[in-house]
């Protein structure tokens, strides 16, 4: 059993080290949509939720939900939960084809109970959006042009790494046994990176390193209100309602300039000013979620996402003319087999299946770059309220009309949820 | 035990398989790049030309030191676009060593032999040298290109320069008496040497006839001794004279290796958030090379010259980076780089990235870039170099930077 605690324990501060180095990924590369806006944006989800296809705004989950701060006062325990994902996506055009897999992190989040089932406190770390993508492109200087008087080569090469994060410490509160409330700012952060590389096919010319990077910091504020009510319709069931509103964020933003030159005392940083300040707003985001336990074994739910990317603003106070507002909808469904503990391991586990539909934020060529994604997943859950959640998420990004790109995405997540519990054994023995 | 029969250790079992899916994918994925999507980035990092005219040029006359580089000229031209040139050469022979030789008798003969390296002016040409003795000591090292040769009228002898590699000069008796003299003057060297400097303070090459000027090798001007004993030159230099230079007008300049009219232009490099030269503003500071291109008018050049004359052919232009207080000094030390003439369309390029970079990074930017034609090596060097009034061709700055 400690074996099984130290690997969740792992994990766990594995995800927290991992946001620490600021979304490095194993081979650094990802969409190339994310080249655009903000990056790829990563909505936080609720582990249960995740293979409903959701992100558990309205869902009365046993894990901690990061999804609505309403749901943090309604704990009996300290738990913790983190994860990871790795995302394997073929990016296609009309030509050509390419695979790439990233690992990152999803989360990190601590649910403390003031007062027990009443009022609790959150502490999350989680990204929002992340920029992995790396692209080269080739070009030549004319013999008319180049130092040489023949024709010069070069590649450059544009890699894009970083996302905006959010630290977020926030508190809920069960007001009674039917409403919840939550409110949790926080502190949103991340750097956005652009690494160009230019290399030439004669020594005459020097390559260049450019490194251009965005550093942002700003406060966030967001609020959550949960209802549920039982034996609405029946005996056994329960209808759960969520609202989620995360207001536009001012970032205020740098931008700076680094390269790498050629000196007579070697190659050294040239050391650069800050280019350019400014303030980056990222828009109001808003969900909803429905979710109706059926009987004790069955659940369903369904919820929308809004986020008003036509609000953006860049660094340079100005929007992106690509952008455009955002709706994601979600449906699943979750089963449990056995209503209560049995011996049988596959029947203690909760199956769950989703479908989502995501319009994106980016219009690109006249072309909305939306998605498509089915989700299943399980929940292998303990005695004593801790768990492990493994789910899978298969589907479409983007078009491969008007020179875009289909990607072809498959993810597969692990999130742990741990509670003080585990580690109470010897006192409840 | 409360875990005993937990399904989180049972899925501890599975444990393995994830992590295989997980090792799975990623291998899946390594092999498979390839080229998506490159309608739908922008290349960011665009190489960008930027040309920039060089405008704040002058040109100035530096003292040149002419004494004992690898060659010395002598010899008349009068060259239809660069004036006439009259250059006079200097040489000092050397005392034998007596232990080198057999007995010196008076009735040796002594030969002075004169290899050339370069001609400039007619090929076809023979021209005639006096070898005149000079009046006085002087010293090649202190000899500059305007010193005026200490002549004493005393011609021991004449010859002429054909289409030659090399010249061999025979003595007069009268001097092989006094150099034997001075030989067999003392046992001790430093001694004879000293009676040497005294009795013999080298020889004036004059030009006696117009056609061409050779420059001889300095190193290898010798007294030949025994038909086998070669007696290398003790110090060497040469003088020029010119006169009726022709006129080019604002957009052309003549300039020479000797220094007479240097050509020099100022940067101004500005590096703050962006970088600006000249005034113009780059917008990046990333910069992958930064050529100054020079250009001559070749084609004046070609028409001035007749069939079957030449001028020594100019590949690179020296570049000297100096301040004010450094010139007429710091020349000596050497040009910090050439402009080599780019065979594809004549021009000369010299890549400043370096000092572009260096004074980017707070090096001082208080000098002026220089520009001569060729080093000081003794042979003289002319070319048409056109200036910042040139409609064509002017002096410019191609910067080739990433934006």
């Amino acid at each position: 059993m400690k074996y099984i605690n130290l690997v969740i324990l792992f994990s766990l501060l594995s995800s927290g080290l991992v946001f620490g180095q600021n979304n490095n990924s194993i081979n650094d590369k990802g969409s190339l949509y994310s080249y655009y806006g903000i990056g790829t944006l990563n909505d936080y989800r609720d582990s249960d939720a995740q293979g409903m296809g959701m992100s558990g705004i309205g869902l009365n989950v046993r894990s901690a939900n990061l999804a609505n701060p309403a749901m943090w006062g309604n704990v009996f325990y300290t738990s913790g939960s983190g994860g990871f994902f790795i995302r394997n996506i073929e990016s296609s055009d009309n030509l050509n084809k390419n695979i790439k897999t990233n690992l990152e992190p999803s989360h990190f989040q601590l649910v403390i109970p003031v007062k027990r089932n009443k009022v609790g406190v959150s502490l999350g770390l989680f990204p929002i959006s992340s920029s992995n993508y790396s692209y080269t492109k080739s070009n030549f200087i004319s013999p008319i042009n180049s130092a040489t008087g023949d024709t010069v080569n070069y590649n450059v090469n544009n890699s894009g790494s970083g996302g905006i994060d959010y630290l977020e410490l926030g508190i809920g509160w069960q007001i009674n046994k039917n409403l919840a409330v939550g409110y949790a700012p926080s502190l949103v952060f991340g750097i956005l990176k652009d690494d160009i590389t230019t290399n030439f096919s004669s020594t005459a010319y020097q390559p260049i390193q450019l490194n251009r990077k965005i550093s942002n910091i700003g406060f966030g504020n967001r609020a959550g209100i949960y209802f549920q009510k039982s034996r609405v319709f029946s005996d056994h069931d329960q209808l759960s309602v969520g609202l989620m509103a995360s207001l536009p964020v001012h970032l205020s933003s740098t931008l700076s300039v680094q390269n790498y030159i050629a000196s007579s005392g070697g190659t050294v940083s040239n050391p650069t000013k800050n280019l350019k300040n400014g303030n980056l707003r990222l828009p109001l985001r808003t969900g909803m979620g429905i979710s109706y336990w059926i009987n004790q074994k069955v659940l369903v739910g369904s919820e929308v996402l809004y986020q008003k990317w036509s609000d953006f603003q860049n660094i340079d106070g100005k929007h992106d003319s690509y952008l455009k507002d955002r709706i994601r909808l979600g449906v699943g469904t979750q089963f449990l087999p056995a209503n209560k503990r049995s011996n049988s391991f596959f029947q203690n586990l909760a199956y769950r299946v989703g479908f989502s539909y995501d319009s994106g934020y980016l219009k690109l060529n006249d072309t909305s770059i939306q998605s498509w994604f089915i989700t299943a997943g399980l929940g292998i859950p303990s005695k004593v309220g801790s768990s492990i959640n493994i789910n899978a998420e298969y589907g479409f990004t983007g078009s491969k009309a008007n020179n875009l790109i289909r990607e072809r995405i498959f993810s597969l997540r692990i999130s742990f949820n741990l509670t003080e519990l585990m580690f109470l054994k010897h006192k409840i023995q | 035990m409360i875990f005993k029969r937990s399904s989180l250790r049972q899925v501890a079992r599975y444990f393995p398989i994830i992590i295989a899916v997980f090792a799975s994918l990623l291998v899946y994925s390594c092999d498979k790049p390839g080229i998506v999507g490159s309608g739908l980035v922008p290349s960011n990092g665009n190489v960008v030309i930027d040309t920039i005219p060089l405008t704040n040029y002058v040109t100035s006359k530096i003292e040149l030191y002419s004494g004992d580089r690898i060659d010395y000229s002598a010899g008349i031209y009068n060259d239809k676009l660069f004036g006439n040139v009259q250059a006079t050469g200097l040489v000092q022979p050397s005392l034998v060593l007596p232990s080198n030789i057999d007995t010196l008798k008076p009735d040796d003969k002594i030969y002075m032999r004169f290899y050339i390296d370069s001609v400039y002016g007619d090929t076809n040409q023979t021209v005639t040298f006096d070898l005149e003795e000079a009046s006085q000591r002087w010293r090649g090292r202190s000899w500059t290109v305007d010193s005026i040769p200490p002549a004493s009228g005393n011609v021991i002898t004449s010859f002429d320069v054909g289409h030659d590699d090399s010249i061999d000069v025979q003595m007069p008796q009268s001097w092989v008496s006094k150099y034997r003299s001075v030989l067999y003057s003392s046992k001790d060297a430093s001694v004879r040497d000293s009676i040497f400097n005294i009795k013999e303070p080298g020889f004036i090459l004059v030009p006696k006839t117009n056609g061409k000027i050779v420059s001889f090798q300095g190193q290898n001007t010798n007294l030949i001794i025994h038909d086998s004993v070669a007696v290398n030159a003790k110090t060497w230099a040469y003088s020029v004279k010119r006169t009726n230079e022709t006129s080019v007008g604002d957009s052309l300049s003549q300039i020479y290796s000797t220094f007479s009219r240097v050509p020099s232009i100022k940067i101004d490099v500005k590096s703050d958030t962006t970088l600006t030269i000249n005034g113009d503003t780059l917008n990046t500071k990333a910069l992958s090379r930064v050529e100054m291109a020079l250009y001559e008018d070749s084609t004046m050049m070609q028409n001035t010259l007749p069939a079957n004359n030449v001028r020594p052919k100019v590949s690179n232009i020296n570049i000297y980076y100096l301040e004010s207080d450094q010139i007429n000094f710091d020349v000596l030390k050497g040009p910090i780089g050439v402009a080599a003439r780019n065979p594809k369309d004549g021009s000369f390029r010299y890549n400043l990235t370096g000092q572009i970079n260096d004074i980017m990074l707070g090096h001082s930017n208080k000098g002026r870039f220089y520009f001569v034609p060729e080093g000081n090596s003794g042979i003289i060097y002319s070319l048409l170099l056109r200036t910042p009034q040139s409609v064509v061709r002017n002096p410019k700055l191609i910067i080739t930077s990433v934006k």
